[in-house]
């Protein structure tokens, strides 16, 4: 048995897996540094990476657990017990339990769902963004907020359905446009350590991105989703006929 | 024996001159709503073309008080109230009015929650009568409170108060929007709802059939409840899935036309409300703080982000509803038809994007708002192109059943498509430049909102105050209605269109001497549209307060209906009547 079956039990978590270290490998280098020198690269690449990082943290350790669950399982139906096993298993049932009280804590999506919307509207104050900027130790705070935020939104997506997702997807578009808009339309500083032209090169980027999620983003997701559906009834129609 | 009653029940509804209405009841307290809804928007009609009225005699140079300047302090106070009266207190009460009946008709289910329907009522009601109350305090700073004039009283001076005034009441207004944008949706994406009428398409070629049969089974009353899963749900509630390649249409439950339009409505207003909350919010935090220094252009464009949505809210429900109402009076069965679903997902993108083509003139806005802006208002031009040629082809070759209602709903079309042609124009960022302060756009509005929303919504309250009251308005009464609405209304917007050509500006209580000569016609054209509405409010307050008959269809089918009903009986029997 590889190292690789024991710990994931999905080809799909490799790809995550991988993501998530490329994409720390671009947080932690000098590409960040770069974007960061624009508003508008700076919100994008912050948005983008740790909010990813966050959701795919979650899937990565999911992944990780399952595999760790399923060899542990494996080893005891073929009674094949050492003290490395031992060691899992302690180790699974004390994860499980501290899992098992997270999720008690968290039960309700909608409350995970406000957190989120808080933490990134908290970064957000001109005031604070501006303190963030000047203070490295705050800056580190508030990336390991966005990657809360990304693991928050998982876990609330989960909670609360695909009428959530479509609901955040329609109202990110009207919130983006609005905010780009008024960004794109800044006469004066609102982040100080960023030029207005770049205040609204920022704006215009959002404005972009809106439209782009509003014309692709959303109708894809939904065709797609429909598509599963539609293919599943197919598929218990054919069942069913045959 | 019971099938064939029902199926003959449902056959006799094409024969109802007031139009069909699916046979789900609503319940009696949305049906009092309703009836309120549409009793508060005649109300608020009356008032506001009062108004009108007001500024077309000033505009002539009728003296309404001595002092010249409180003279125009009253011209631009009932600029400011008209346009909003008419848009929140008559069109948007009446579109929500008439929204909640059709849902609950269409869906074939009770709204997701009554008391949020009488608060958006309440909500309506009471901004409204504010947005009064400023009139008479002479708050005078355009329809759209353009800021930060509204802040800085002229022509005599309003008060701070009535400026206050006049944000709360648009605060109201736009709660009382957003809690019935909420209903919407919660009926609509919770439980069952009525779907399945995409089964009804036709395989061969022929669309429509000529006449009414009983396998009509594009008849919401024949559509089963289904529970369908959330993305396929919005999927058929936008049409997107009228875009699916046809093996894959066949599966995705179509929920009606009707409930489509609705939809579209409500989720693309909710966005559009964004802005007017923001815009708000810049003006209450100004009165606040009257050293802050706010960007005005950007309280400017969240207006319009909230102020183009508002103005296709008033038509996208009773456009829907004439996808059903139209093939129904021309007497044709529509099964499902796909061209009638795809115009509604380009609307619901569309009309929040084509907002900033209101600030074309302020410069500063950003090339890239403009472009978008740009291309957006020539790209709604395809569905509602769409929407038309598909009207059209319900209506070519058909025995159209002519009475009160569907000469209404089709004149309104007709209003919608010449406005249409003028937005068209008027869309391009180069031509805005030369009409934008124009009445050329006046006209515009006018023949959109007037002649277009306005005339199907009153052709659906001929409709439908039959259905729920089962009196019918007066048909006498009605064609006077109809006949100094369309002539007052063409004639009024045609001259604001002409006027505007020749650059004659708007929002402007002195006319040049030149033009002079056009304003005792404005005058005449609006007494005429305001006398019809007069004659409509009576007819409509007769009718409510009338004792119930009994619906006696053979008094409403007139003679030459009589003849084809036994030419058809001939055909179908072989025997003459006799």
């Amino acid at each position: 048995m590889t190292l690789a079956h024991f710990l994931f039990d999905a080809k799909t978590l490799f790809l995550l897996l991988a993501m998530l270290i490329i994409i720390m490998v671009i947080a932690n280098g000098q590409l960040l540094e770069n974007l960061e020198s624009d508003l508008g690269t700076h919100m994008i690449a912050e948005h983008a990476m740790f909010l990813s990082i966050g959701y795919i943290s979650i899937l990565a350790f999911e992944g990780i657990l399952r595999g760790l669950f399923n060899t542990a399982r494996q080893r005891s139906a073929a009674s094949y017990t050492t003290k490395h096993s031992i060691w899992i298993q302690t180790l699974l049932i004390s994860w499980t339990r501290f899992v098992r009280s997270a999720y008690i804590i968290a039960s309700n999506g909608l409350i995970l769902i406000i957190c989120a919307i808080i933490l990134v509207a908290f970064w957000h104050i001109p005031s604070i963004f501006d303190l963030s900027s000047y203070s490295q130790e705050i800056h580190l705070l508030q990336h390991f907020s966005f990657v809360m935020v990304g693991a928050l939104f998982l876990l609330s997506l989960r909670q609360l359905g695909q009428s959530l997702v479509l609901f955040l997807i329609i109202s990110s578009v009207g919130m983006m446009l609005l905010s780009g808009l008024g960004l794109a339309l800044a006469n004066e500083r609102l982040y100080l350590p960023y030029s207005v032209s770049s205040h609204n090169t920022a704006g215009e980027y959002m404005l972009a991105i809106s439209i782009a999620i509003a014309l692709i983003g959303l109708p894809g997701y939904l065709i797609r989703r429909t598509l599963f559906h539609v293919g599943k009834f197919a598929n218990n129609k054919s069942e069913l006929n045959s | 024996m019971e099938d064939d009653e029902s199926k003959t029940k449902v056959l006799n509804e094409y024969d109802h001159e007031h139009g069909p209405s699916p046979l789900y009841k609503i319940s009696k307290n949305l049906s009092d709503l309703t009836i309120m809804f549409i009793i508060s928007s005649v109300v608020f009609f009356i008032a506001a073309g009062t108004l009108a009225f007001v500024m077309r005699s000033i505009q002539s140079r009728i003296v309404f008080m001595t002092n010249p300047e409180l003279n125009m302090g009253l011209f631009y106070a009932a600029l400011t109230a008209h346009g909003q009266l008419m848009f929140f207190g008559f069109a948007c009460m009446l579109t929500v009015g008439l929204s909640y009946y059709l849902l609950s008709k269409f869906a074939k289910k009770p709204l997701y929650s009554m008391s949020m329907a009488v608060a958006s009522y309440a909500l309506l009601n009471g901004g409204s009568i504010l947005l009064i109350v400023c009139a008479l305090m002479l708050f005078g700073a355009g329809w759209y409170n353009l800021m930060p004039l509204a802040f800085h009283p002229q022509n005599g001076g309003w008060t701070m108060f009535s400026a206050t005034l006049f944000l709360v009441a648009d605060t109201c207004i736009g709660i009382g929007l957003v809690i019935f944008c909420c209903n919407v949706i919660a009926t609509v994406l919770r439980g069952r709802i009525a779907a399945g009428v995409q089964k009804s398409e036709p395989e061969g070629g022929s669309i429509f059939r000529a006449s009414a049969d009983y396998s009509d089974s594009g008849r919401i009353d024949l559509l089963p409840m289904h529970n369908l899963p959330v993305a396929t749900r919005w999927v058929s509630l936008l049409g997107i899935s009228s875009w699916f390649p046809r093996r894959y249409r066949k599966l995705v439950p179509a929920v009606s036309v009707v409930v489509v339009g609705i939809f579209v409505n409500s989720v693309a207003l909710l966005s559009g409300t964004v802005g007017l909350f923001t815009q708000l919010g810049i003006g209450y935090s100004y009165l606040i703080d009257p050293q802050s220094n706010p960007n005005w252009l950007f309280a400017k464009d969240a207006f319009w982000f909230f102020g183009h949505p508002i103005v296709y809210f008033t038509l996208f429900s009773f456009l829907g509803a004439a996808y059903y109402y139209i093939p129904k009076f021309t007497k044709k069965t529509v099964p499902y038809d796909k061209w009638a679903y795809r115009s509604w997902p380009f609307y619901f993108i569309f009309t929040v994007l084509v907002f900033s083509h209101h600030s074309y003139m302020d410069m500063p806005n950003p090339i890239i708002v403009q472009m978008i802006a740009t291309v957006a208002s020539q790209a709604i031009i395809f569905p509602s192109a769409l929407t038309v040629m598909t009207i059209m082809m319900y209506i070519l070759r058909s025995r159209i059943r002519w009475n009160i209602a569907s000469a209404f709903i089709v004149t309104g079309i007709v209003g919608w498509v010449y406005g249409g042609f003028a937005g068209a124009e008027t869309g391009w960022w180069g031509t805005d430049v030369y009409l934008h302060n124009t009445l050329n756009i006046v006209g515009h509005i006018h023949l959109v909102l007037l002649m277009g929303s306005v005339l199907l919504g009153i052709g659906l309250v001929y409709s439908v105050i039959a259905d729920l009251t089962k009196k019918k308005l007066g048909k006498t009464l009605g064609l006077i209605h109809l006949v100094t609405t369309i002539v007052g209304g063409f004639g009024l917007a045609f001259m604001f269109m002409y006027l505007g050509l020749f650059g004659v500006i708007r929002r402007e209580a002195v006319i040049p001497d030149q033009f002079m000569w056009a304003m005792p016609g404005l005058l005449f054209f609006a007494l005429t549209v305001g006398f019809g509405q007069i004659v409509f409010v009576y007819n409509l307050f007769r009718t409510l307060r009338r004792k119930q008959n009994t619906f006696e269809e053979d008094k409403f089918v007139n003679k030459q209906q009589k003849r084809e009903i036994e030419e058809q009986n001939i055909i179908h029997t072989g025997e003459t009547s006799s």
